[in-house]
């Protein structure tokens, strides 16, 4: 089978100045065409991957793939030619563009930088991104300030994709947009994934717009993948205590309320992590082993893993002996 | 039925030429939680500055009033002002970081409210702020009330806002997208709290965000707005169940859920209009799949629906006559 994975981190490993362990030890795979959701909250690490699985910032230790290649390995040149085959989307569309450049010149930069085309082929180019994304070529000759958050965000995803790269990386992709304009957002990456058959690695602390994008999503805490599986597992039959109680901090508007499981305490820091599980200092079903070993991804089911010494779903009993509060109606 | 705790009455608000809020009414009941939703531009959080008397510089009441507990808050001079905020009614914002101060510490800020307005001296000021913050749950209260902010977690720092908010036990609290900035487990822990000190000091909430979720979490009552009016009212279980207006049901579609099928989600076309240029007539109409001419003529009026709703929409006006 010829099927190497678009992306491939194992171990990977980032430490920042001053001792922050944001990434200790991800693996991750990105076949071709896939979507996988990469979920937690603030500090957990996401970005850092993100970052990481484009070589924008480096790792410290580990192995990275990129269609085979190791990405680790390649020299500043070959490397710019590889990010040809890379797109990244950010959070707030505002920072990412440049004010003083055209919407033109802002998605013909990517062409120029990777010589694709001439002068003519890429205002055509160009015209085709904007339809692409749903804006207009007419649009071409504005600047970013005359256009809304929403569409901002169309004009950099254009961006990303004006090099037709095999790999979209979208970093809180909706975050800073309105409900009903960060609807539009998801249909778009949604409509664009399957027509472009694009690899996409979706990070979000949304949970919802998670599993309307990806069919597998991997939940990140303290630096570390605590359980990954296809959504249809991992939200209705979640195994790590911390992905159970992320789902059940979510309240959807109008559907009947769910037991929702308080978490005590904070998220440690990044710098002091706890010994043995990072999220056993807030865990209702932490145990002496919790502390002493770090528990690793084992398989719960067909491709569900899960970084648990006691996974599985709480029971009403746990959840009333911890005296978690009750549904709210 | 006893009057209510705040009624605001055709309340309009302008910047120069820009009408940003235009006749607001609405009740607030003792004890009661009333959330107020809408997308950036709607005009929620002008609603709560304009209650609070603290718009920004350029903004004007220009028409209506908000009245709380039979006083006219919309027509005070600043020293009766300062003199009701913090005792009879506070706020909480987004970002408790810029809104609580980096050089004072946590005590001192709480201890300055107690201080100012129950006139305690610094010794009975520092007991009270330590009992407040472990009333909001702060662990090692007595350590951390000697804490600045930055040293004091996201959601610590929400929690030494409310407790701040809540020295002087006013009777009604503004909270201003008071989860938005946290992350969903801690959200979580805030609401539970607001929840809790809610209900035991029946305390009324004005609470102001963009997220459904919160609403229909916490609140009794919602108010949705769109482009500086109200949209649609109405109790959040009746609301959320059986939405009237067609701004509120395409916003509750346009939600992606955690259960039901996964399908493209119905966005809702164009973007939110800016005050500048708010369409004459139904300010949602552009965007409508419901629009018709009549919409563009005049602004429709809150049509009383079955279940104690309103709706602003000329379809149940045609539906009622």
């Amino acid at each position: 089978m010829t099927d190497v994975p678009l992306i491939e981190a194992r171990g990977l490993h980032k430490t920042f100045p001053g001792g922050v362990h944001a990434v200790d030890g991800v693996d991750l795979r990105l076949r071709a065409g896939e979507t996988l959701g990469l979920v937690g909250e603030s500090g957990c690490g996401k970005s850092t991957m993100a970052r990481l699985l484009l070589r924008l910032i480096e790792p410290d230790e580990g192995v990275l793939h990129f269609r085979g290649e190791d990405l680790r390995a390649l020299g500043a040149t070959r490397l710019r030619q590889m990010r040809r085959d890379m797109g990244i989307i950010f959070q707030d569309p505002f920072g990412s563009l440049n004010p003083r450049m055209t919407v033109s010149q802002l998605l013909a930069e990517p062409l120029v930088v990777h010589g694709i085309g001439n002068r003519a082929a890429r205002a055509q180019r160009v015209a085709e991104l904007l339809t692409l994304v749903g804006l207009l070529p007419e649009h071409a000759a504005r600047y970013p300030h005359e256009f809304s958050g929403g569409q901002r965000q169309r004009i950099a995803i254009a961006r990303a994709l004006a090099s037709r790269p095999a790999l979209l990386v979208c970093d809180e992709p909706t975050s800073a947009l309105d409900v009903s304009i960060q609807a539009q957002v998801l249909n778009l990456l949604g409509d664009l994934q399957h027509r472009l058959a694009l690899g996409v690695l979706f990070v979000s602390h949304n949970l919802a717009a998670v599993r309307h994008l990806a069919p597998r999503v991997a939940v990140m805490y303290l630096g570390r993948v605590v359980e990954e599986a296809p959504r249809e597992a991992i939200f209705s039959n979640p195994q790590h205590p911390y992905t159970q109680a992320l789902i059940s901090a979510v309240v959807d508007p109008g559907a009947p309320p769910r037991r929702r499981i308080v978490l005590r305490g904070e998220v440690p820091s990044p710098a002091n992590p706890p010994s043995g599980c990072g999220f056993r200092t807030r865990c209702l079903r932490a145990q002496r082993r919790c502390a002493e070993e770090k528990p690793y991804l084992t398989e719960q089911g067909p491709r569900h893993l899960a970084a648990c010494h006691f996974p599985g779903q709480y029971t009403m009993a746990e959840l009333e002996r911890a005296g978690t509060a009750p549904a709210h109606s | 039925m006893t009057a209510p705790l705040l009624s605001v009455r055709d309340l309009s608000v302008t910047f120069g030429p820009v009408r940003v809020l235009e006749g607001l009414s609405f009740d607030l009941a003792q004890g009661e939680v009333l959330g107020v939703v809408g997308e950036s531009g709607s005009g929620k959080s002008m609603t709560a500055l304009a209650i609070m008397g603290l718009l920004p510089r350029g903004g004007r009441v220009v028409a209506g009033r908000a009245v709380l507990e039979g006083q006219e808050v919309t027509a005070l001079p600043e020293r009766d002002l300062q003199r009701l905020r913090g005792a009879r009614m506070a706020m909480i914002f987004q970002e408790p970081m810029t809104s609580l101060n980096p050089v004072l510490t946590v005590g001192e800020q709480v201890a300055e409210v107690l201080r100012q307005h129950r006139g305690m001296n610094r010794r009975a000021a520092h007991a009270e702020a330590v009992k407040l913050l472990r009333l909001v749950e702060i662990p090692a209260a007595e350590r951390r009330v000697d804490d600045y902010p930055h040293q004091l977690s996201g959601g610590q720092r929400q929690r030494a806002m409310i407790a701040i908010a809540l020295a002087c036990r006013p009777r009604l609290l503004i909270a201003d997208e008071p989860t938005t900035a946290l992350d969903a487990t801690v959200q979580a822990g805030i609401l539970d709290l607001l929840r809790g000190l809610q209900r035991e000091f029946g305390m009324a909430v004005l609470l102001i965000t963009h997220d459904l979720g919160v609403v229909a979490d916490f609140a009794d009552r919602v108010l949705v707005m769109y482009a500086g009016r109200v949209a649609e009212t109405g109790p959040a279980a009746a609301l959320f169940a059986h939405p009237q207006h067609p701004y509120t049901r395409a916003l509750l579609a346009a939600i992606p859920r955690l259960t039901g099928p996964i399908a493209g989600l119905p966005s809702i076309p164009g973007v939110v209009p800016s005050p500048m240029d708010f369409p004459a007539g139904c300010r949602f109409a552009p965007r409508c799949p419901h629009a018709h001419l009549e919409c563009t003529l005049a602004p429709p009026p809150l049509v009383p629906l079955p279940d104690g709703v309103a709706a602003a929409c000329i379809l149940h006006l045609e539906r009622a006559s």
